[in-house]
C-alpha cells in the first residue's frame, strides 16, 4: 500500500518536474535563447549526414511504400503530366515569345544581381523531419561561406533563407513556413506588399498592397529589396493567381503560386549576400 | 558499468536509431502527405511496456529528440506533449485494455491521434500558426494508422530496453 502510494507520489513529482522543464525550455525558446540554437545545430550536424546516407540507400523502398499509399495521387499526377506534355508540344511558339519577354523583363529588373553576387550551389539533403515542420537542410555550411540570414533561391524562385549553420550543413526556413514573410512588389510595378507562407507547398498569400496598386492575375511578384529588407531586390517569388480586397477595402491581397518547386527541390543556390546593416 | 548506466545507454541508443530512421526514412514515407512519427511511437511503446512513470520520462526524452530535430516549432512542445502521452498510455495500458494486443494497438492509435491534436493546438497557441501538410483530422487519423502499424515491433524493442527488472528498478528509483 505504502509502496503504491510512494510510486504515485514519485510519478506526480516526476511529471511536475518534466512539465516545469518543458515550460522553461518553451519560454527560453520564445526569447531566442542562443545556446538552444547552438545545440540544435550541433545535433543536426551529427545526425543529418547519417540520415542523408540512409535516405539515399532506402529511396527505392520508400518510393514503393509511398506508391502503395498514393496510387490515386500518382494516377492524377500522371494525367496532369500528360496534359502538360501536350501543352508543351503545342507551345513552341509561345516559348519563343516568352523567351523574348523574359529577356525584356530581366533587363527591366536588373537581374544581373544574381550574377554579380557570389553564390554557393548546395544539395537538399533532408526535408521536413515530420508532419509539423517545413524546414530544409542543405549539404553546405559555414565552410563554404554561408552565414545565417543569407537568401536561398532555386528552381526559378525564392526558396527561403538560412536560419542555422554548421560547418557542412545549413538549415533553411522556406517561403512556405507560416512564420516566413518577405516584402514583395509586382515586377516592373511600384506597389509594395508582404508575402507570408501558409504551410502550403505551392501557394502563399501576399497582403498589404495599397488599394491603388495594379495587381492582376498572372503578375510576377519579386522581392522588393526595400530599406532594411532581409532579401536583395528582384528575386522572383511567385505569380498572382487571384486578387481580393481585405475586409475593410483599404488594402488588396493576392493568392500567389510560388515559383520554387517545393515538392521537388533537389538543388538550391545560396546567395552570399547579407542585408545592409 | 552499472546496470542503471546500461539502461540509459540502451534507451539512448533506441532514440538515436529512431532519430536517424525518422530523418533518413520515415520523414519521406508519406501517405496522403502524412509521415509516421517513430519517436512518438517510441514514447507510446515506452508507456505500454513500462507504465506511467517510465512512459512520462521516455516520452520526455523522445520529445526532446524530436524538438532537437525540428526547426521552426516551439522547442519544448514535443517534450511536454510526448511525456503526457507516455504517462497517459502507461496509466491506461495497465487498466483499460486488459493487456490484449488489440487493445494496446487501439490505445496506441488513439494516443498518437491525441498527441497530434495536442501538438498542433499547442503550436497554434504559442506561434499562432501551423504547418500541417493536410487538415488536422486527416493528419491525426493517418498518424494513428502509422502508429498502429509500427507499435508492435517498437513495443518489443522497448521491452528489450527495460527487460531486466533489477535494472528497471535501479533506474526508476
Amino acid at each position: 500500500m505504502t509502496s503504491v502510494r510512494g510510486s504515485r507520489r514519485r510519478t506526480r513529482l516526476t511529471l511536475l518536474l518534466l512539465i516545469l522543464l518543458s515550460i522553461t525550455l518553451l519560454t527560453l525558446d520564445g526569447r531566442d535563447f542562443g545556446p538552444l540554437s547552438a545545440v540544435r545545430s550541433g545535433v543536426s550536424a551529427v545526425l543529418t549526414p547519417i540520415g542523408g546516407a540512409l535516405e539515399s540507400v532506402t529511396r527505392p523502398v520508400r518510393d514503393l511504400l509511398s506508391g502503395f499509399g498514393g496510387a490515386d495521387e500518382l494516377r492524377t499526377e500522371n494525367e496532369q503530366l500528360r496534359q502538360r506534355v501536350e501543352e508543351l508540344e503545342q507551345g513552341e511558339a509561345d516559348a519563343a515569345r516568352a523567351r523574348s519577354e523574359l529577356d525584356q523583363l530581366a533587363a527591366d529588373l536588373n537581374l544581373d544581381l544574381l550574377t554579380s553576387v557570389d553564390s554557393v550551389v548546395a544539395r537538399v539533403v533532408a526535408g521536413p523531419v515530420g508532419n509539423f515542420d517545413d524546414g530544409l537542410q542543405i549539404d553546405r555550411g559555414s565552410d563554404a561561406g554561408i552565414a545565417v540570414g543569407m537568401p536561398v533561391v532555386g528552381g526559378g524562385g525564392l526558396v527561403g533563407r538560412v536560419v542555422s549553420v554548421a560547418p557542412n550543413r545549413s538549415t533553411l526556413q522556406v517561403v512556405t513556413d507560416p512564420g516566413f514573410s518577405v516584402g514583395v512588389r509586382v515586377a516592373g510595378g511600384t506597389g509594395l506588399g508582404v508575402l507570408s507562407g501558409q504551410g502550403d507547398r505551392s501557394e502563399a498569400v501576399a497582403r498589404s498592397f495599397d488599394r491603388s496598386t495594379s495587381l492582376t492575375e498572372g503578375d510576377l511578384l519579386v522581392t522588393s529589396g526595400a530599406a532594411r529588407s532581409l532579401f536583395p531586390p528582384d528575386l522572383a517569388v511567385g505569380r498572382v493567381v487571384s486578387v481580393s480586397g481585405d475586409t475593410v477595402g483599404l488594402e488588396r491581397e493576392a493568392a500567389v503560386e510560388l515559383s520554387a518547386p517545393f515538392n521537388d527541390l533537389r538543388y538550391v543556390t545560396v546567395l552570399l549576400w547579407e542585408p545592409p546593416q | 558499468m552499472t546496470s542503471g548506466t546500461s539502461l540509459y545507454l540502451r534507451f539512448a541508443a533506441v532514440l538515436f536509431v529512431g532519430a536517424i530512421l525518422q530523418l533518413g526514412f520515415f520523414a519521406q514515407v508519406r501517405v496522403v502527405g502524412v509521415s509516421p512519427d517513430i519517436l512518438l511511437v517510441i514514447a507510446i511503446a515506452g508507456g505500454l511496456v513500462g507504465g506511467e512513470w517510465r512512459g512520462a520520462v521516455g516520452g520526455f526524452f523522445a520529445g526532446l529528440t524530436l524538438d532537437l530535430l525540428v526547426y521552426g516549432r516551439p522547442f519544448g512542445l514535443a517534450m511536454l506533449v510526448y511525456s503526457l502521452v507516455g504517462l497517459l498510455v502507461g496509466r491506461f495500458s495497465a487498466s483499460a485494455t486488459g493487456r490484449s494486443a488489440t487493445g494496446e494497438v487501439a490505445l496506441a492509435a488513439v494516443a498518437s491521434a491525441l498527441a497530434v491534436v495536442a501538438y498542433d493546438l499547442g503550436g497554434r497557441m504559442l506561434t499562432g500558426n501551423t504547418v500541417l501538410p493536410e487538415p488536422l483530422p486527416v493528419v491525426a487519423l493517418v498518424v494513428a494508422g502509422w502508429t498502429a502499424l509500427f507499435i508492435i515491433p517498437v513495443r518489443r524493442i522497448m521491452r528489450w530496453v527495460w527487460s531486466d527488472p533489477e535494472r528497471i528498478s535501479s533506474w526508476a528509483r
